[in-house]
Formats: C-alpha cells, structure tokens, sequence
C-alpha cells in the first residue's frame, strides 16, 4: 500500500489504546533554522542555515467519554504529567505491531493543558489538545 | 456495534411512547395517521479512528391526516412542539442510547411542515432530522 488513507491509526496513551475516541492525530516535528550567512561567495547571495535544537508537538482531536474510566477521567488525572504517547498509522482495535510500512512512534508529552468541556448546545463533546512533547520522538519498525 | 436495523428498532422504541402514534420502517401505500416513519438518511463513516464511531441521520415523517382535516394541522403542531406528551423531540430523546446500541441520539430540527402527496392522497405531515452516535 503505497499511500493510504488515514482510517486505522492507533493511538496509545500510556499503554491504553484510545484510538476509538480519537478523530484525528498530529505529530509534528521541527527544528531551529541557525543561520550561517557569510561572505562565502560558494553561496551566491543566499542565506545559509544549519540545524539547531528540535521540538516536537502532538495534537489529538478526542470524542469525549465521561463514563466511569473512560477517556475524560484519563486524561484528566494526567493534568501536568508526562504521558508516553505511541502511534501507528495502521493497526486492530486491540492495538498493532510496527513494521517496515508500519511504523511505531513514540514520544513523551506534557500533558500541560486538557480540555474537559468544549461545545454549543447540541455539539458533540469533544477535547482539542496540543501537548508540547519532551524529549525524541522516536520512530522503530519493531515493537508494540 | 449496533445494526442499522438495531438503531432504527430503537428509535421506533422511543416514538412508541407517545401515546396513539402508529410506527412503521417504510412508506405505507395508505397510511393510517397518525404515524411516524423512521428511514435512514445519511451515514456519515469514520468519525474516529478503528471504527470507533459512525454518524446515522435518520429521517423521522409524521403524519397527521388528510390536508383537509381541521384537527391535523392542531394534532402536527403537538408532535413538533419542543414539550409535552406528544412531543417528538422528547420521544425520540427519551431513551438516548436506544437501550444500550447507541452512544447518543439527539432530535436537531424539524423541516418540511407541509403537504405530502401519497396515493393520490394529500396529507398533512412534518420530517424530523434525529442525529445518532454509534459505532
């Protein structure tokens, strides 16, 4: 599958799959433009940059579930930890396993802000979050 | 996982609260008003991940009688009503997982107040939009 469309993403949250409640998924990486610009005539006129410190972020778009230990009450009792999060851009409802075309990323988050409550009169529930990760986001073709 | 069928049994559940309203999951050659039918509309898949949740619209036709009866448009006007015992709205939301196959259901409007045409035969009747969560 050379290109796929988006439908069995897993999501793990400290272990526990919570892909059932999450309607979308981002992990985004970045770095620091250091700039270099010189007088080296090599670069005819243009700007040079390097690599610097990296970031990383994760969003989550989650269908809220206020039932007795379900997703609401996760996330809440993570207010201002560190959660490990991993993600699988295809798997079962029971989880996955990484792979060549598979493959498993991980990473460490502050869990620094939670939404509980968003939406109009008739809305879904819902919880928007963008959580600062801390640390690599590390990306295997093994694992679980 | 809740069927289509499942779903629609449910909401035909909640509508038979309403006391004297006739139910049915197709279009009647001569319907017998009142009666509420219950079809599907619209199903909207992947709203989470894994087949977590999958969004059924469902369009709820009430019929009230012939065009020209005096009571119909009166009778109408209860099952629009936001309250009371003829209700629509109450009904439909009086058991929101449909026992247990939904996560939710919610009534989000009423439209088409007006004529239906069926065999020949003008009736008085309103379509309500009902909104189900399931998976």
């Amino acid at each position: 599958m050379a290109k796929q469309v988006l439908t069995d993403v897993v999501v793990k949250l400290n272990g526990t799959v919570i892909s059932q409640n999450v309607n979308s998924v981002e992990v985004t990486q970045n770095s620091d433009a250091v700039e270099t610009t010189s007088f080296d005539a090599s670069a005819q006129g243009f700007r040079t940059y390097v690599g610097g410190l990296k970031s990383a972020s994760l969003t989550l778009n989650l269908h809220n579930d206020y039932a007795s230990t379900a997703l609401d009450g996760v996330i809440n009792s993570l207010f201002n930890t560190i959660a490990t999060v991993s993600v699988f851009p295809a798997g079962t409802t029971a989880g996955g396993s990484a792979g060549t075309s598979n493959p498993l990323y991980t990473l460490t988050a502050l869990v620094n802000n939670t939404q509980p409550i968003a939406g109009s009169v008739g809305d879904l529930a819902v919880q928007s979050l963008t959580w600062q990760v801390t640390g690599p986001v590390t990306r295997a073709t093994t694992g679980s | 996982m809740a069927s289509i069928s499942d779903l629609r049994d449910g909401i035909v559940a909640n509508l038979q609260t309403i006391a004297g309203l006739r139910t049915s999951a197709t279009i009647p050659d001569n319907p017998n008003p009142p009666i509420a039918i219950v079809q599907l509309n619209r199903v909207q898949y992947h709203q989470d991940f894994q087949r977590g949740m999958t969004e059924y619209n469902f369009a709820v036709q009430v019929i009230v009688g012939r065009v020209d009866e005096r009571s119909a448009q009166t009778n109408l006007d209860a099952f629009c009503s936001s309250t009371g015992a003829s209700s629509i709205g109450l009904a439909v939301e009086s058991n929101r997982t449909l026992s247990g196959k939904a996560f939710d259901t919610i009534v989000t409007e009423m439209t088409n107040y007006g004529s239906v045409l069926i065999s020949d035969v003008t009736y008085l009747a309103a379509e309500f939009n009902v909104r189900v969560l399931a998976s």
